[in-house]
């Protein structure tokens, strides 16, 4: 078996807490592993950035002063790190097309679900890319991820064709329309699924509409805290 | 497969445990092999992998040792397969009988002079000799006491089924050799230049760490280094080899001589010849061939793990020799090995370089604790520091300097005199710390000898506690920890809480010893410890090797009384080597009894109180109560002032007579005329000057204990004697024929069971 990640032959390493285990699934190399960051505790109580002390962030403080944003997103959660080694892997997955590639944070991705979330009855929507996008990309990454949760998946959303976020800078993030429609009305608390949470602009859009749509609460959850 | 060969050794292993010799623990290992087995109940293709791994293993090593063929010939050609080793008065070789499997031990004994040449007949006792051999085959002396060792088994297991002394030149003959022989004649050569050129203080280190050979060792130092659990620095292992490899690795490339790539693969083809010339013990053999399997990795970067390449070779071990399962020297390299290797992510994880030496040592100590408890039933709590400091001194300084002196002394021996006369300073002064730390904080823990169930549980709790500290839980990793000690502190107390008490007779040979354990271990009492015969050379060897291991194998460490019934050594000479190993409380004796010198100082310097009793004493010692009996007044004979006891177990009446004469037996009718007693301990180890036929007539006695030598240059127990107990319906049970023998008692009932089953 070949790491996913590195192609390098998968050398698995027998400690005492593996000792007796049958050989495991494991599909990328423990040196890849070790090079993915869990987010470390503590962490900002609503978007799960890693903060030496206090419990909200500065962000969030700032979302949360602005009167027509307070209460949209009730808590983000997010699974790694976006460190180098991070970054390189979400490229290749995400621009250059190497889909297999999210196979490797399964396990980790359903891990914090379940401890997150396994108690609530959510509804899972991916964020969505417009159709030029789609075509371009030739996946949505964020269903990619959701498909990954054993949860019931639903495609409310709809997105107009902007320019990539990625090229934005905060202010612009924040105070754009916003570019998402609704198609169809929502009564159960609904679990956003993103790739990346950087300012959380398009995780609020889309919960806002979704908390006009009929959502009772709106939660996220993305592979990457950025930023 | 690839990662995953430990599973597959394990299963092995398994299968070798659960179909060994010792059938009754078998469903300890198969109930593990089938909890495994659910565990990774999903994967069929693996588990069946894995029962075929248990079964080969089973196969392999389910050599029924109990009951070798005996060998019918009196004429026997064979091959020798080891190299003769000589010691202080015996040389020994190993003999592979044609066209078996069957090895022989060929021991020549010096003449019983005190020549330091052995006989002349073995020079011919070559590695690879052919020989013939016209002399009777005898079986190795096996344990008669629980808790000794086992010189039989021990052989056994090495597939060594008999052994044949020859006495005289006519009775072999050898010729040739092999090539091994020339290098068994080149390691001798080199072992003696050592021995010239550097003095006999330093000779002994650099032959034991360096060639594998111990033997000129001090044994007060090689049981000091047992005690503090050290022994692993003296036997040659992968620290050894490690160290060695990389010393000749960097002399050879930094002398520009050769290029690295030819000095790599030179001393890959060294490597054999290094096992061969460090006496090729299981440890050599395991470090070298794991060296040699690790260069060959690193040379073609190959993608194996540590675990696979030890596991493909404890298989392959077992493939060419199923017995090293059986070998100590085995086990310990094997189990440290693989603990280390497991270790790895938890190591990682370690703050400071003092902080792993810290975790290395206690890992090795913990792994090997249940092994060291088979085999020397207790365990020394503080040896962690021992290693501590001392396996660095031996990594960094003592085995280094070891190399160093073995090149110089060949090269320059004047140098090498001088460098290790300034290392004698040294180490003179670590090996006085250790024999200081040995006087003042030597407090080991007699567990006794524990049975693999015990071992089974605590070694569960271990990994547990291992694989907690692994993934961080510290908590569980404590309790996991606490519960490991609760299982060795409920295998201590488990005789404390036995309704079961016993009487043991050991057999010592010529003279008497017993020891009595009360019910819920209320009281521990010996009645006299014979010592070894005045010919033999170790006046200690009986307290060494039966007594002292009779009473740790069963946990014992403190004794409440000793009785002496009088100051015969076959009666008292292992006494004053009792007191280095066990706690003696008092020592209770007639008024005649005189203290031998030897005895009197130890008493003294020990501070052991003495009572003297005499006849109609009644003493209660831990609710046990015995009425004295004699001596009433000094007979000016030392055995007829034998203190006799008299006193009850499980409902049973017992007689305790010494070396009474039919003299005092009769004083002993007078006064007693009402004495009965089921249990008889015959007088003067069955000898006809007493147990006439009036006392056993009168005592009324159902069991006639004897305590006597096989073969005793007396002629004890006398064949009159056990005719009169015979026509007397009394059964006599005796140490010469049946070992050891003890009564189990509880209450009201209690049964004799002999050691020697087979007769």
């Amino acid at each position: 078996m070949r790491c996913l990640n590195c192609h390098e032959i998968i050398l698995h390493q027998v400690t005492w807490s593996n000792l007796f285990s049958p050989p495991s699934d494991a599909i990328i190399c423990e040196s890849c592993f070790t090079q993915l960051e869990r987010i470390s505790m503590p962490q900002c109580s609503i978007c799960a950035r890693p903060m030496a002390r206090g419990k909200i962030c500065k962000d969030c403080e700032r979302w949360e002063r602005d009167e027509s944003w307070r209460g949209i997103l009730e808590k983000n959660v997010a699974v790694f790190n976006y460190n180098e080694a991070m970054k390189n892997i979400v490229a290749r997955w995400k621009y250059r097309g190497d889909y297999i590639l999210i196979e490797m944070f399964k396990y980790e991705i359903q891990e914090v679900f379940q401890l997150h979330f396994s108690q609530q009855d959510l509804l899972l929507v991916p964020i969505p890319l417009s159709q030029e996008r789609m075509s371009e990309r030739g996946f949505n990454q964020a269903l990619a991820i959701a498909a990954l949760i054993k949860a019931p998946v639903r495609e409310v959303l709809t997105r107009i064709h902007g320019e990539k976020q990625s090229k934005k800078s905060r202010k612009e993030r924040v105070n754009t329309e916003n570019p998402f429609q609704l198609l169809e009305q929502v009564s159960k608390p609904v679990l956003l699924v993103d790739d990346l949470y950087t300012t959380g602009t398009t995780l609020r859009h889309a919960a806002k509409l979704l908390k006009e749509g009929g959502a009772p609460a709106v939660y996220s959850f993305t592979l990457v805290r950025s930023g | 497969m690839r990662g995953h060969w430990h599973l597959f050794a394990g299963a092995f292993l398994l299968g070798g445990l659960t179909f060994s010799h010792q059938r009754d623990t078998s469903i300890i290992y198969l109930v593990l092999l089938l909890g495994w087995l659910l565990y990774i109940f999903p994967r069929k293709r693996l588990i069946v992998l894995m029962i075929a791994a248990f079964v080969s293993g089973g196969l392999f090593t389910s050599n029924d040792y109990t009951n070798p063929p005996p060998i019918a010939d009196t004429t026997l050609n064979g091959k020798l397969v080891s190299a003769p080793k000589v010691t202080d008065n015996k040389t020994e070789v190993i003999m592979k009988v044609q066209d078996t499997s069957h090895k022989i031990l060929l021991t020549a004994f010096k003449e019983h002079t005190s020549s330091s040449t052995p006989p002349s007949y073995t020079e011919n006792w070559k590695y690879g000799a052919v020989c013939q051999i016209n002399a009777p085959t005898s079986f190795p002396p096996a344990a008669t006491n629980p808790g000794e060792f086992d010189y039989r088994t021990y052989l056994l297991q090495q597939g060594i089924i008999s052994q044949i002394i020859i006495t005289e030149e006519t009775e072999i003959d050898c010729s040739g050799h092999s090539w091994l022989a020339l290098l068994d004649a080149q390691r001798n050569k080199l072992l003696n230049e050592y021995e010239t050129k550097l003095s006999p203080e330093i000779s002994p280190w650099l032959k034991a760490l360096i060639f594998g050979e111990t033997g000129d060792l001090e044994k007060s130092t090689i049981q000091l280094f047992q005690r503090w659990n050290l022994s692993h620095l003296l036997a040659i292992s992968g620290l050894h080899v490690g160290l060695i490899i990389g010393f000749i690795l960097y002399v050879l490339t930094r002398s520009g001589i050769i290029t690295t790539e030819k000095s790599y693969w030179l001393l890959f083809t060294l490597l054999p010849l290094y096992a061969f010339f460090a006496g090729g013990a299981p440890s050599v053999l395991r470090a070298v061939a794991m060296a040699m399997l690790g260069m060959l990795v690193i040379k073609f970067s190959a993608k194996i793990t540590g675990t696979d390449i030890l596991s493909i070779l404890l298989l392959c071990f077992f493939l060419i020799n199923p017995s090293f399962l059986n070998q100590l020297g085995f086990q310990f390299s094997f189990l440290v090995t693989f603990s280390l290797l497991f270790s790895f992510k938890w190591f990682k994880s370690t703050p400071s370089k003092l902080v792993l030496l810290m975790h290395i040592s206690l890992l090795s100590q913990l792994i090997l604790l249940p092994l060291q408890l088979v085999h020397f039933f207790q365990f020394n709590p503080l040896s962690v520091f021992a290693n501590l400091i001392f396996v660095p001194y031996f990594t960094i300084i003592v085995i280094p300097m070891m190399l160093l002196l073995s090149i110089l002394t060949i090269i320059f021996p004047a140098i090498a005199v001088s460098i290790s006369e300034l290392f004698l300073y040294l180490h003179h002064f670590s090996l006085e710390g250790l024999r200081y730390m040995d006087i003042h904080l030597y407090y080991p823990w007699v567990i006794g000898k524990i049975t693999p169930l015990y071992s089974v549980v605590y070694y569960i709790f271990l990994i547990l506690m291992l694989a907690s500290l692994e993934t961080g839980k510290k908590r569980r990793a404590f309790l996991s920890a606490v519960l490991a000690v609760v299982i060795l502190m409920l295998f201590s107390i488990k005789p404390y809480l036995s309704k079961e008490g016993t009487v043991s007779m050991l057999d010592i040979g010529q003279g008497d010893s017993i020891v009595i354990e009360l019910p819920y271990r209320k009281g521990v009492f010996i009645i006299d410890a014979a010592g070894a015969s005045h010919f033999s050379a170790n006046q200690e060897r009986v307290a060494d090797n039966i007594i002292i291991p009779f009473l740790h194998s069963k946990g014992i460490s403190k004794v409440d009384a000793v009785f002496l019934s009088h100051e015969d050594s076959d009666h008292i000479g292992s006494v004053p080597f009792l007191f280095d190993d066990l706690q003696i409380d008092k020592l209770l004796v007639s008024p005649y009894f005189q203290f031998p010198d030897a005895l009197q100082t130890q008493v003294l310097e020990h501070n052991i109180p003495v009572l003297r009793l005499k006849r109609n004493e009644v003493i209660s010692l831990s609710g046990q109560v015995f009425k004295v009996l004699n001596p009433e007044k000094n007979y000016n004979d030392a055995n007829d002032n034998s203190l006799v006891l008299f006193t009850t177990f499980g409902g049973w009446s017992w007689l305790f007579t010494g070396d009474i004469s039919d003299k005092v037996e009769r004083d002993l009718m007078k006064v007693f005329p009402d004495l009965r007693a089921d249990v008889l301990k015959a007088s003067h180890h069955g000898s006809n000057t007493s147990s006439s036929e009036p006392f056993l007539t009168a005592l009324k006695g159902k069991v006639a204990l004897i305590s006597a030598g096989k073969n005793n240059r007396y002629g004890h127990p006398h064949k009159e004697i056990l005719e009169r107990l015979e026509a007397l319906g009394m059964t006599a049970l005796r140490t010469d024929v049946h070992g050891a023998v003890q009564f189990v008692f509880e209450e009201a009932k209690g049964n004799f069971y002999i050691f020697n089953v087979d007769h």
